[in-house]
């Protein structure tokens, strides 16, 4: 609320000056609290900004205002031109005052109605983003051949003896192939958790160090996430790092490197051939790993230590860093200073990813929350009337 | 049907994305697109106090959005290729000193441009101005009655009828100019405003706007607003019957999608965000109102008071947030709010990532408010 303003001169510099300042200040109820002033705006251009205020103290059927003027918003009124336009809206009248005027309205009408030709600009920019070439589909037969994010991690996994499978009694075995790719998967039918995968049939380096790093990526999540994400998942693993992106736009697996559709439609025929077999149906899937063992285990106590240890092992200031509140095991509010608190959004994204390193992929990092102040909220909160 | 010629449907409760596959194909290439629509707000503040507004959770740093800062900030839109701004978002937009020159400015510039308003000040003059220059106008009225309208949104009761007056304006001047303009009245549906939905609909019919949107309300993922999203299933004979309301010139029209999905949410990567951001009145950036809060930090990219939004854009920063979103370190269903802004078209490219549906090109007619996905 800007206060109400009932002088015989409503003083239009301190007006606008109130307005724009109850812009930022105010967030819920804003306004003067006065009819007419409700409903008006100010405007850059002080004509429009007064024609504004004609109409909206009209609209409520005020008859008269009187205004005054100071010298920076007399300098810029083009008297003449703002007295043409409101000739329809009432009688103007400017007399001089020191620097500035008092600006009389009288017989305040509203503006009569009027014709505006539909006159609608066409839209004139050229195509939308360029189109780049279809990705080319190749054979893939050395490491090398993936993206070069990819090729170093792809190489050690084809390089490397997979571990025996050891497939549980009661799981039911699921097999998928492409491409001569053969992909084995045992499924706990009471959880649909994958819980052995075994591949074989790879015709290059490249297709079994990819086929390995599906293998490892899907053991021990339920099917329906492995076909929904688990490509998601590879693509990811194997760029190992976040802020290393291979386009320039979204990364997908299909985006990041064509090889990876074998991989996905791998995946879903593991699904579809689980859904044949078992009749399993689902189609929504919530899975969320939630956070390991170690973080579970410990205390409000230990896990502070955990992430304060992390954090200092990667050369974070300490000092400037307050873990406020650790929520649902998983959300770490923070309170940050100095030069980390200056550029919050990159600091703590530099946290993040230290923490999830060293202490639990699954934690998340906050702000405290920045609460509104507003006084309409706080009072309704605390039972009294609305003003 | 009047001045609504141009197009043939009028989709409220869906998303618009597959019309724009072009767009949708360069994001599957990994190009950086341009969002296809952007929801802003022009300031943070309101001259209302509604009793369900989720402003309330998104409190971060204010910053003034002046006129040279919007013009700037259209041309810039322009020329990556943004086709649709709505000003709706975390602020009511009509207060701001550069609401006008930005509807007008925009539409210039060759935007689509639309605005959800709680309609108070929107005198004959100004909507005179702005209406020949907007896709849609919504305003928000969750009441159809002066008292409790005066009870939900926190104002003087007498404000009701200022607000009526007003929107039969915009319905006179919209058919006397043969406009193309939509008109709309929304209202944010809490189960406890149950006893508004018809006398709401039935204000709607003597008001003629082209249609009365009923929707659910957003709550943040702790739940702050109270929102009883079980509570919205006894209403569902009444929401029927404010549907049968409607008639070739008005149509009663409930987001039933949202509604009955409750909070839930079928997907966990968010693939909206690049197609359509939210800013909010502060002049930040950000991919979603729901991240607005000072509390969501590590996802706020920029603030066009500060830089061109063409460089923001453009920046390492942008692409990192929007590829976090993407990327399995994020999961919605576990650290977002209910129904967001983006949730039609997360829901329709997951579904069309996973396989489960192909998106092709519509062969129908493109509807109405395409730009507004």
């Amino acid at each position: 609320m800007l206060t109400e303003d009932t002088p015989s001169h409503l003083d239009y510099d301190d007006l606008v000056a109130r307005y724009n300042t109850g812009l930022v200040d105010n967030l819920r109820s804003f306004g003067f609290h006065t009819d007419y002033l409700d409903m008006w705006v100010p405007d850059e251009d002080v004509a429009r900004s007064l024609l504004n205020l004609m109409e909206a103290a009209a609209t409520v059927g005020c008859p008269a205002l009187s205004l005054r003027l100071g010298a920076e918003s007399l300098a810029s009124l083009d008297f003449a031109g703002f007295e043409a336009a409101a000739a329809g809206r009432g009688r103007v009248v400017l007399t001089r005052e020191g620097q500035g005027a008092i600006l009389s309205v009288t017989e305040l009408r509203a503006p009569a109605a009027t014709v505006v030709a539909v006159n609608r600009t066409e839209a004139k920019r050229a195509a939308d983003t360029a189109v780049a070439a279809a990705a080319i589909a190749r054979p893939l037969l050395q490491p090398q051949d993936l993206a070069p994010l990819y090729s170093a991690a792809i190489a050690a996994l084809a390089a490397a003896v997979p571990a025996p499978v050891c497939p549980p009694a009661n799981a039911i075995k699921v097999t998928a192939q492409r491409d001569g790719l053969v992909l084995d998967a045992w499924i706990e039918p009471q959880t649909h958790i994958i819980r052995a995968v075994a591949h074989h049939g790879a015709r290059s380096p490249a297709a079994r160090g990819l086929a390995e790093a599906m293998a490892q990526a899907v053991m021990g999540l339920p099917v329906l996430e492995a076909a929904d994400h688990g490509m998601i998942r590879v693509e990811f693993t194997l760029r190992g790092h976040i802020a290393h992106r291979p386009v320039a736009g979204i990364v997908t697996p299909e985006a990041a490197d064509p090889a990876f559709a074998l991989g996905s439609a791998l995946l879903r025929d593991l699904l579809a051939e689980y859904r044949r077999v078992t009749g399993f149906a689902e189609i929504h899937n919530d899975f969320d790993p939630g956070p390991g063992p170690a973080w579970m285990a410990a205390d409000e106590d230990t896990r502070r230590r955990m992430l304060t240890d992390a954090l200092a092992a990667d050369g974070f200031p300490l000092a400037l860093i307050d873990i406020s509140a650790i929520e649902y095991h998983v959300r770490v509010v923070l309170s940050l200073s100095g030069e980390l608190g200056a550029d919050a959004a990159r600091a703590l994204v530099a946290l993040e990813r230290c923490i999830k390193r060293r202490v639990d992929d699954r934690l998340e990092l906050f702000l405290s929350e920045l609460k509104d102040s507003n006084q309409t909220r706080r009072l309704s909160e605390q039972g009294a009337e609305k003003p | 049907m009047t001045g609504m010629v141009e197009h043939t449907q009028l989709i409220l409760d869906g998303t618009k994305i597959a019309w724009h596959m072009d767009r949708v194909q360069a994001w599957e290439r990994g190009e950086r697109v341009a969002p296809i629509t952007i929801d802003m707000a022009l300031t943070r503040a309101c001259n209302f106090g509604c009793e369900y507004c989720y402003a309330m959770l998104q409190e971060n740093d204010r910053k003034v959005i002046n006129q040279r800062i919007i013009y700037e900030f259209l041309e810039d839109c322009a020329e990556i290729g943004v086709k649709g701004i709505s000003l709706v978002s975390d602020g009511e937009s009509s207060i701001s000193p550069v609401f006008v020159d930005a509807i007008r400015r925009g539409s210039e510039l060759g935007l689509s441009m639309a605005t959800g308003t709680n309609g108070f000040v929107l005198t004959r003059a100004k909507l005179e101005e702005i209406l020949p220059h907007l896709t849609y106008l919504r305003v928000n009225i969750s009441a159809g009655e002066r008292e409790r309208y005066a009870e939900i949104m926190g104002v003087k009761e007498s404000w009701f009828d200022r607000v009526c007056q007003n929107i039969r304006d915009m319905v006179e001047i919209k058919r006397r100019n043969n406009l193309p303009v939509t008109i709309g009245l929304q209202m944010v549906l809490m189960p406890q405003y149950a006893d508004q939905i018809l006398p709401l609909a039935r204000l709607g019919k003597e008001l003629r706007p082209d249609y009365l949107v009923i929707k659910h309300c957003s709550d943040n993922e702790d739940g702050d607003l109270g929102v009883d999203y079980d509570g919205y299933q006894k209403l569902y004979d009444t929401l029927r019957e404010a549907e049968a309301m409607s008639d070739d010139d008005y149509k009663v029209v409930v987001k039933w999608s949202k509604i009955e999905a409750k909070n839930q949410r079928s997907y966990q990567r968010c693939y909206g965000a690049p197609f359509m951001i939210q800013m909010s009145g502060s002049g930040l950036v950000a991919p979603c109102g729901m991240l607005f809060n000072e509390r969501y930090k590590k996802f706020h990219i920029g603030n066009i008071c500060e830089t061109r939004f063409k460089d923001i854009w453009a920046s390492d920063r942008y692409w990192e947030v929007m590829n976090y979103l993407a990327s399995p370190e994020f999961n919605a269903q576990k650290m977002c709010g209910s129904l967001c802004l983006q949730h039609k078209v997360n829901e329709t490219l997951d579904a069309h990532r996973k396989g489960l549906i192909t998106l092709n090109e519509p062969e129908a007619a493109p509807p109405q408010h395409l730009n507004f996905i």
